[in-house]
C-alpha cells in the first residue's frame, strides 16, 4: 500500500515538474524578443502586432473635458447606438467614431461653440445625431408626458382616496353601532384573539 | 441526435396543443381522468423538451458542426463551460432554453401546488402549455436550433469573445428564469379568471412564484450590469439600452405587485389592480423578448434581426387582448372587500408607491418606444439615449426612494398625528443631518445630494424598525441582541426581508451617484512613462506603463499591457489589461481583437484600465484610465437586494387561513382601539 502511494506521488511529482518545464519553455519562447524582431534591434516591437488594434497616439484634445462632454451628447454614426465618446474609447474596431472625433476637434479649433457643433452634426446627419432629442415641438411630448401623467396620477389618486375617506367617515363606525363578534368574523379562538391583542400592543410600543 | 431533437420538438408541439385544447374545453370538470390527463400533459411536455435540450447539448459537446447552431456558436477549442453557455448564446438555442425551462417550471408548479387549488391547476396547465407551444412553434417554423448545413465545416466560428465571460454564463439564464417564471403567476391569474374564483385565495398560491421571478430577474439584471462593466470596457454598467430597459420593465411592475398584493392579502382590496399588474408583467416579459429579437429598435446587444420578432409581436397582441378582455368581463366580480379609509394610511402609501413604480415603467417604455412614435408622427428618426432617460427618470426615482422610506412607517388603515410624529422624527432628522453635512462638505450637485439625503432617511426608517423590533423581543422574551435580531427576521421574514431589500435599493441609489463624479483620461505611454490622475476624493494616482507581453492561450493570442499603480506615493501593485485575438483550432482569427479591462476595486472607488491598442505595433500603448467612485457598492447592494428577496420568499408561514385571519384582524376595531 505504502509502495503504491510512494510510486503515485513520484509519478505525480514528475508529471508536475515536466508540466512546469514545458510551460516555462513555452513562456520563454513567447517572450523571446529575437523571435518577433529579427536582429533584436527594435526590442519595443510586439511579437504579434496583428493581435492588437493599432492606434494613433493620444493628443491633448482627446482629454479635453468640454469635448468629452460634447461627444457624450452626439451619437456615433457607425450603427453602434453609442455616443461618440463612448464608442471611440470602447469599440476599438470602429473607424467612424475616431473620424467624428477629429471632425469635432476640427470644429472646436475653429472656435465653434458646443451648440454650433451640435447644429452642424444635426445638419449633416439629421436629428438622430443627438443622443437626446431637442426639447422642442413634438419632442416635448417625449420629455413631459411621463411627468404630466405622473402628476395627473398623483392628483387622481389623491382625490379618489379623499373621496373614499369621506365615504368611510360618513358611515358610522361599526364598533360604535354594534359590538363586533371578532371571533365570528375571523373564525379565531379566544387564545388567538388574545395573541392578536398582545401583538398589537407590541406594535404600538 | 438532431433527428431526436427535431422529433422531440414535434412531440412537444402535439402534447402542448392537446393539453391546452383539453384544458380550455373544460370537459375535464366532471371527468377526474381527463383532469389528470391535462395535468400530466405538463409533465410530458417538460420531458419532451428535456430530450430536445439534451440533443442540442450533445451536438454542442460532440462538435457536430453540421448543425448550423453548433457551427455558429462553438469551436473545437472553446472551453467546456462556454460550450454549456453556448446553449443560450444564440437566438435559436435561447428559444429552446426558454421553452424547456418554462415546461419544467410548469411541471414543478403542478407538482408542488397545494390540492387546495386543484380546480385551478388544469387551467394553469392550459395556459403554460399555450406559451410553451408558442415557443416550440417559433422554433419549428422560424428558428430551428437543429437546422443542418449543407456541408460540415472543419471548425466552428466560436463564441463571441464578449460572451466568453463568467457573467455571460450566468446572466442570461438568470434573466430568462425571471422572465419565464412570471408565466406561472400569470397562468394562475388567468385560471382564477376562467374559474371565476376571484377571492384572495389564489394570491397566496402565486405570491411565492412572483417572488421567485423577482429574485431571478434581480440577479439577472445585476449580473448583466456587472458583465457590461467588466467586459464591455466602457466603464459603466447601465446605458438605458432598449434591451436593458426591456429587463427593467417587468421588474418594476413585479415590484409594484409585490407591494400591492399585501393590501389584497390584508384588506381584500386592489383585486383588479393586482390582476392587471400580473398580466402586464407577463406581457412586458414577452415585450422584452420581442425587443431583443425583432431588431425593431436599435440596440447594442440584441440578437440578429430576424422574422422571429413578428411571432412575438403577434403573440403579445393576442395575449394582451385576451387577458384584458377576460379581466374586463369579470370586472364586477372583483369588488374589494374593504374600503380605503385614510390618506394617512399604509394602503395609501403603497398606492402611491405603485403609482411611482408603474409611472417609471411607463416612462422607460415611453422613452424606449419614442423613436418609433416620433418617426411615425414626424417622419424623422431621433435617438433617445441616456441623457433623455436620466433627465426624465431621475426625479421619478427620487420620488420612489422617498416613498420607500415613507410606506413602512405609516400604520395600516389610519395613522394618527401622534403615530406619524413618533415614526418620522428620527429618520427625517437623520436624512436632514446627512444632507446638511454634504452641503457643508462642499457638495453642490443637486441630484447626488438629494439621493444621499433620501437614502439616509430610508436607512433611518429601516434601522428604527429593526431597533424597535429587537427592543420588543428583548423585553418580551429576554433574548440577547443578536438572538433578538435573528429571531425578529426568522419570525417575520416577509416584513424584515422586505426591509433588507429596501436597504439594497437605497445602497444602489447612493452607489449610482458615484457616476456623477467619474473621471476619464486617455494617455499614450512608452514603457517606463507614467501619468498622474486625481481621484474625486482628492488623492493622486500615478500610473506607470511597464510594457506589453504576448502569449498564446487555449483559444486566443493574448497581449497583456501592465501598469504599476501608486496612490499618494504608496504602491498598490500591478494591474493589467488585455487584448485578446481569438482563434479557431487551426489558429485562424475568428473575431476582431477584444479587450479585457483591468479593475482595482475598493469601497471608495474603482480604478478601471483599458488597453486600447498599440502605436505602430510597438509596446507604446494607448490607454483609457477611469476612476469610478462607489461602484463596489452597486454589486454589494445587488447582493443585499437578493438576500432580502430570498429571505422574504423563504418557506414558512402564509396560507389561506392566515390571510383570512389577517384580513379579519385588520377589519375589526378592537374594543378601546377606536379612540387611539
Amino acid at each position: 500500500m505504502t509502495d503504491t502511494l510512494t510510486e503515485r506521488r513520484a509519478f505525480l511529482r514528475q508529471v508536475a515538474l515536466g508540466g512546469l518545464a514545458l510551460a516555462g519553455a513555452g513562456t520563454l519562447r513567447a517572450q523571446d524578443p529575437a523571435q518577433g524582431a529579427p536582429g533584436g534591434a527594435d526590442a519595443g516591437r510586439l511579437y504579434n502586432p496583428n493581435a492588437v488594434q493599432q492606434r494613433a497616439p493620444t493628443v491633448g484634445a482627446d482629454n479635453d473635458a468640454q469635448i468629452m462632454e460634447l461627444e457624450k451628447t452626439l451619437k456615433c454614426q457607425c450603427g453602434c447606438n453609442l455616443d461618440i465618446y463612448t464608442c471611440r474609447t470602447t469599440d476599438f474596431t470602429c473607424t467612424t467614431s475616431p473620424a467624428l472625433h477629429r471632425e469635432i476637434v476640427g470644429l472646436w479649433n475653429d472656435n465653434r461653440t458646443a451648440d454650433q457643433i451640435r447644429e452642424a452634426f444635426v445638419s449633416e446627419y439629421g436629428e438622430q445625431a443627438l443622443m437626446a432629442p431637442k426639447a422642442e415641438g413634438f419632442n416635448l411630448a417625449g420629455y413631459f408626458v411621463p411627468g404630466i401623467l405622473m402628476l395627473a396620477g398623483i392628483a387622481i389618486l389623491s382625490m379618489w382616496i379623499l373621496r373614499r375617506q369621506r365615504q368611510v367617515a360618513a358611515v358610522p363606525s361599526l364598533a360604535a353601532t354594534e359590538a363586533i363578534d371578532i371571533a365570528a368574523v375571523a373564525g379565531a379562538t379566544p387564545e388567538e384573539l388574545e395573541r392578536l391583542r398582545r401583538a398589537l400592543a407590541e406594535v404600538k410600543d | 441526435m438532431t433527428l431526436l431533437g427535431q422529433f422531440s420538438l414535434w412531440v412537444a408541439l402535439l402534447i402542448g396543443v392537446f393539453g391546452a385544447v383539453l384544458s380550455f374545453s373544460g370537459k375535464w370538470q366532471d371527468r377526474p381522468d381527463l383532469e389528470r390527463t391535462v395535468i400530466r400533459s405538463s409533465y410530458a411536455l417538460a420531458a419532451a423538451l428535456l430530450v430536445a435540450s439534451l440533443s442540442l447539448w450533445k451536438g454542442l459537446f460532440s462538435h457536430d458542426f453540421n448543425i448550423e447552431y453548433v457551427a455558429a456558436y462553438t469551436s473545437r477549442n472553446l472551453p467546456t463551460y462556454y460550450i454549456v453557455s453556448a446553449f443560450w448564446a444564440g437566438q435559436k438555442g435561447s428559444l429552446l432554453f426558454w421553452a424547456v425551462v418554462l415546461a419544467c417550471f410548469s411541471a414543478v408548479a403542478q407538482w408542488i401546488t397545494s390540492r387546495r387549488y386543484a380546480d385551478l391547476l388544469p387551467y394553469v396547465a392550459g395556459v403554460t402549455n399555450i406559451v410553451v407551444v408558442f415557443f416550440v412553434t417559433v422554433m419549428l417554423f422560424a428558428a430551428n436550433p437543429f437546422a443542418r448545413l449543407a456541408f460540415i465545416p472543419e471548425d466552428g466560428r466560436g463564441l463571441n469573445p464578449q460572451l466568453q465571460n463568467i457573467g455571460m454564463v450566468m446572466h442570461p439564464p438568470m434573466l430568462y428564469l425571471g422572465y419565464i417564471s412570471v408565466t406561472i403567476p400569470f397562468a394562475f391569474a388567468i385560471a382564477a379568471l376562467l374559474r371565476r374564483r376571484l377571492d384572495s385565495g389564489w394570491i397566496v398560491a402565486i405570491r411565492k412564484w412572483t417572488l421567485v421571478s423577482w429574485v431571478f430577474l434581480s440577479i439577472g439584471i445585476v449580473l448583466g450590469m456587472w458583465w457590461a462593466y467588466v467586459e464591455l470596457g466602457w466603464g459603466g454598467y447601465w446605458a438605458w439600452d432598449p434591451v436593458e430597459n426591456a429587463s427593467f420593465l417587468p421588474w418594476l411592475t413585479m415590484t409594484a405587485f409585490l407591494h400591492s398584493v399585501m393590501i389584497q392579502e390584508k384588506r381584500g382590496m386592489l383585486k383588479r389592480w393586482n390582476l392587471s399588474l400580473i398580466v402586464a408583467t407577463f406581457l412586458l416579459s414577452i415585450f422584452g423578448t420581442f425587443i431583443t429579437r425583432s431588431g425593431v429598435i436599435a440596440s447594442v446587444h440584441s440578437f440578429t434581426q430576424s422574422n422571429v420578432g413578428y411571432f412575438f409581436l403577434g403573440f403579445l397582441l393576442v395575449a394582451g387582448v385576451l387577458s384584458f378582455t377576460m379581466l374586463y368581463t369579470r370586472w364586477d366580480e372583483l369588488e374589494p372587500d374593504a374600503k380605503l379609509e385614510s390618506m394617512l394610511s399604509r394602503e395609501a402609501a403603497f398606492l402611491f408607491n405603485n403609482l411611482a413604480l408603474v409611472g417609471i415603467a411607463f416612462s422607460v417604455l415611453w422613452g424606449t418606444l419614442f423613436p418609433i412614435l416620433s418617426e411615425a408622427v414626424r417622419g424623422s428618426k431621433i435617438t433617445v439615449g441616456p441623457p433623455f432617460f436620466n433627465r426624465v427618470n431621475v426625479p421619478l426615482g427620487l420620488f420612489l426612494l422617498a416613498l420607500t422610506g415613507i410606506g413602512p412607517l405609516i400604520a395600516w388603515r389610519k395613522a394618527t398625528a401622534r403615530n406619524l410624529q413618533r415614526q418620522f422624527v428620527l429618520p427625517v432628522s437623520f436624512g436632514l443631518v446627512v444632507t446638511l453635512a454634504l452641503v457643508i462638505d462642499g457638495m453642490r450637485d443637486l441630484y447626488p445630494i438629494m439621493t444621499i439625503g433620501l437614502g439616509a432617511f430610508v436607512l433611518g426608517t429601516v434601522v428604527q424598525e429593526f431597533y424597535r423590533g429587537i427592543r420588543a423581543r428583548r423585553r418580551m422574551h429576554g433574548e440577547s441582541i443578536p438572538g433578538a435580531f435573528f429571531n425578529l427576521i426568522a419570525r417575520n421574514r416577509r416584513r424584515y426581508g422586505g426591509y433588507i431589500v429596501h436597504v439594497g435599493i437605497l445602497l444602489m441609489f447612493i452607489a449610482f451617484t458615484g457616476m456623477a463624479f467619474r473621471v476619464d483620461q486617455e494617455a499614450t505611454l512608452k514603457p517606463g512613462e507614467s501619468i498622474e490622475m486625481r481621484s474625486p476624493y482628492g488623492g493622486t494616482y500615478k500610473l506607470t506603463h511597464l510594457g506589453v507581453s504576448q502569449y498564446n492561450a487555449l483559444n486566443r493570442v493574448v497581449s497583456a499591457a501592465t501598469v504599476q499603480v501608486d496612490y499618494n506615493g504608496k504602491s498598490l501593485g500591478v494591474m493589467k489589461s488585455e487584448k485578446r485575438q481569438h482563434v479557431d483550432s487551426f489558429g485562424r482569427p475568428t473575431f476582431e481583437p477584444s479587450t479585457e479591462v483591468g479593475i482595482r476595486s475598493d469601497l471608495k472607488e474603482d480604478l478601471y484600465i483599458v488597453y486600447a491598442g498599440s502605436v505602430n505595433g510597438t509596446e507604446e500603448a494607448v490607454y483609457r484610465f477611469t476612476i469610478n467612485p462607489l461602484v463596489w457598492w452597486v454589486w454589494f447592494a445587488g447582493m443585499v437586494l437578493v438576500v432580502g428577496g430570498i429571505l422574504t420568499m423563504w418557506p414558512g408561514g402564509g396560507g389561506i387561513a392566515e390571510t383570512r385571519r389577517t384580513q379579519a384582524g385588520y377589519e375589526a376595531t378592537l374594543v378601546g382601539a377606536e379612540n387611539a
